[in-house]
């Protein structure tokens, strides 16, 4: 579904991404791991075109959207929620919502799959006339998250879901991905978090200094202490 | 059409308070109350215009005094009548020295024209972001001065332009703040409003969510060049003389100071702002004459009212940063209120985990 082949992101001289080659089909959840700087966050922004890919391809259902704009890119139905959640602070949860809709031109279909997002996260049904600054961390993902869902999206790429939130909600998170995988959809999971990641993943990708220096199953990835002491630094397992 | 019949409904309240100003100041005042009561409404139309952009992109605008000079002008060259035009303007430039045009051709094309700069200007500005774009609009505040005063054929240079029919009165002005009010309005609630605030909010996760921001500030900072424009024609078509210095940084100041009092995230805070600025610069320019008020001879204060003006902008950014509305509508105020007393009623509602 998303294949990038060889894909690099340059900030001037430094190289953030170098020759990422890289693979999602269609219904998988995949997680892509690795420290801190090891480019994560260039690599899925550079993916839906935040950030300018330096060189490479990437395709998306097999047409290549590496110069496409960032609204074409979300209009094809590939969404990224950012790092650290970033909801509209001063907007309303409504109008986050109306705003993960911003390329749709469907309205009937937007509403029904609103009230489907409402019944899915109804904290935010409880709270959808105030100001999202007024939400607990954990709610403000769950807005992020029902925000990309309603750009109608048929890949969903997450960009640390579970950073600083409180276990509780990290597992609640999770859950909520595994049900929406049940629905058909795609994701790629940018984890710093490896071992959680890693138990509702297919596969995995291991960044480390800008390049894949691991891919292989979520499985054999967590069952071996020695590649994720190797991968992931000590401790994580 | 939804959103046009609520935005109708949410329209009412400010203007009734218009109204009712327009109906107390033509009944009961004075020539010179009607004519700081007009001028309160141009203010008013260019305060809402200038919300448009400042308020839903976040990006401050020190250059849209000069669209109020654009529309003037355009109004004042199509209009005066060719006699006068003869002697004010007598080599103008694409032989405009022999056209003349009734009143509503000339306010539309001056509407149009004053577009059709914002636009190609706006191609510019609005690729900036932050303070790049802040300091993009000051240098074109500062260009079309220049031209103002340097093209003397076309617009007499820094001597005024007069003669202009003087065919506004109150009520135009009137009619000119509601409907900027609510094409504000309807603006701010419109996909695209909502689209370029979260852009202002975040722009990163903005653009994530595909929101082309370039182009919705663009269409912002056209439409409300648009509307401020506006003002100039309700400025030229009143007072019948305009000179270069009307669109210069004393008005940008004036309304920057209106603007950021009642608070640029809302159109009701620019016309709250708007309110309390114009009876305050009212009362500092009694004051600077020296009257006797209450037994008490009070000195001649020259200038007090610029320094009111001054005083009220650092006041506010100290203060109360987002002004006295921080943001509100007032039609959200009373939401707020109504729904506050509701919960005070059901104080069992769930507290949530955090």
């Amino acid at each position: 579904m998303l294949s990038l082949s060889d894909v690099s992101v340059n900030y001037g001289v430094i190289q953030a991404v170098r020759g990422v080659s890289l693979n999602v089909e269609e219904g998988e959840i995949v997680a892509l791991l690795g420290p801190n700087g090891a480019g994560k966050t260039s690599l899925v922004s550079s993916v839906v075109g935040i950030v300018p890919v330096s060189g490479g391809r990437v395709t998306f259902k097999g047409e290549d959207i590496t110069r496409v704009p960032v609204e074409g890119i979300v209009a094809r139905g590939l969404t990224l929620t950012p790092e650290g959640r970033r909801v509209f602070a001063g907007l309303s949860v409504a109008e986050n919502l109306r705003l993960g809709a911003a390329t749709r031109k469907d309205p009937v279909a937007t509403e029904r799959d609103l009230n489907t997002y409402l019944d899915m996260f109804p904290i935010l049904k409880e709270r959808y006339h105030q100001t999202a600054s007024t939400l607990s961390g954990g709610e403000q993902q769950m807005l992020a998250i029902a925000r990309a869902l309603m750009s109608a999206p048929t890949m969903l790429m997450l960009d640390e879901p579970s950073l600083g939130l409180a276990p509780r909600i990290v597992d609640r998170i999770f859950e909520l991905m595994l049900e929406m995988k049940k629905s058909g959809l795609t994701m790629l999971v940018v984890e710093q978090n490896a071992s959680e990641a890693l138990a509702f993943s297919d596969r995995a990708y291991v960044l480390a200094s800008g390049s894949v220096v691991y891919e292989g199953a979520a499985k054999d990835l967590a069952a071996s202490d020695q590649l994720m002491e190797a991968y992931l630094g000590t401790g994580v397992a | 059409m939804d959103l046009v019949r609520q935005t109708l409904l949410r329209t009412l309240i400010p203007a009734a308070i218009l109204v009712a100003i327009a109906i107390l100041v033509m009944r009961y005042g004075q020539p010179y109350q009607i004519r700081v009561g007009y001028v309160f409404f141009i203010n008013l139309t260019m305060v809402v215009g200038l919300q448009i952009f400042m308020g839903n992109s976040g990006t401050a605008s020190f250059g849209h005094a000069a669209f109020s000079g654009i529309a003037a002008y355009t109004v004042a060259i199509l209009m005066t009548p060719l006699m006068l035009k003869r002697t004010l303007i007598p080599d103008a430039p694409f032989n405009l020295d022999q056209v003349v045009l009734g009143p509503i051709p000339s306010i539309i094309l001056a509407l149009l024209v004053t577009g059709v700069v914002a636009y190609v200007v706006g191609l510019a500005i609005s690729r900036l972001k932050g303070v790049g774009a802040e300091i993009g609009t000051l240098a074109f505040l500062v260009i079309v001065h220049v031209v103002f005063t340097n093209w003397i054929e076309l617009f007499r240079g820094p001597r005024a332009f007069y003669g202009i029919p003087i065919i506004s009165n109150l009520w135009w002005g009137l009619g000119a703040s509601i409907i900027a009010v609510f094409v504000a309005k309807l603006f701010r609630d419109s996909k695209y409003g909502v689209q370029l605030r979260a852009s202002s909010d975040n722009m990163l996760a903005a653009k994530a969510m595909g929101v082309p921001v370039d182009r919705l500030r663009l269409i912002a900072w056209t439409l409300s060049g648009i509307v401020v424009g506006a003002g100039g024609v309700l400025l030229a078509t009143n007072l019948g003389t305009i000179a270069p210095t009307s669109f210069y940084f004393n008005q940008t100041f004036l309304m920057m100071a209106m603007l950021l009092l009642g608070g640029m995230r809302s159109v009701s805070g620019a016309v709250c702002g708007t309110i309390v600025i114009a009876l305050g610069s009212e009362i500092t320019r009694t004051l600077e004459s020296g009257p006797v008020l209450l037994g008490i001879d009070f000195p001649e204060m020259f200038g007090l009212t610029g320094f009111f003006l001054g005083a009220v902008i650092v006041l506010v950014m100290a203060f109360r940063r987002e002004g006295i509305l921080a943001g509100e509508e007032f039609e959200d105020i009373w939401d707020d209120m109504t729904r506050r007393l509701r919960r005070d009623k059901a104080p069992a509602a769930a507290l949530d985990e955090r």
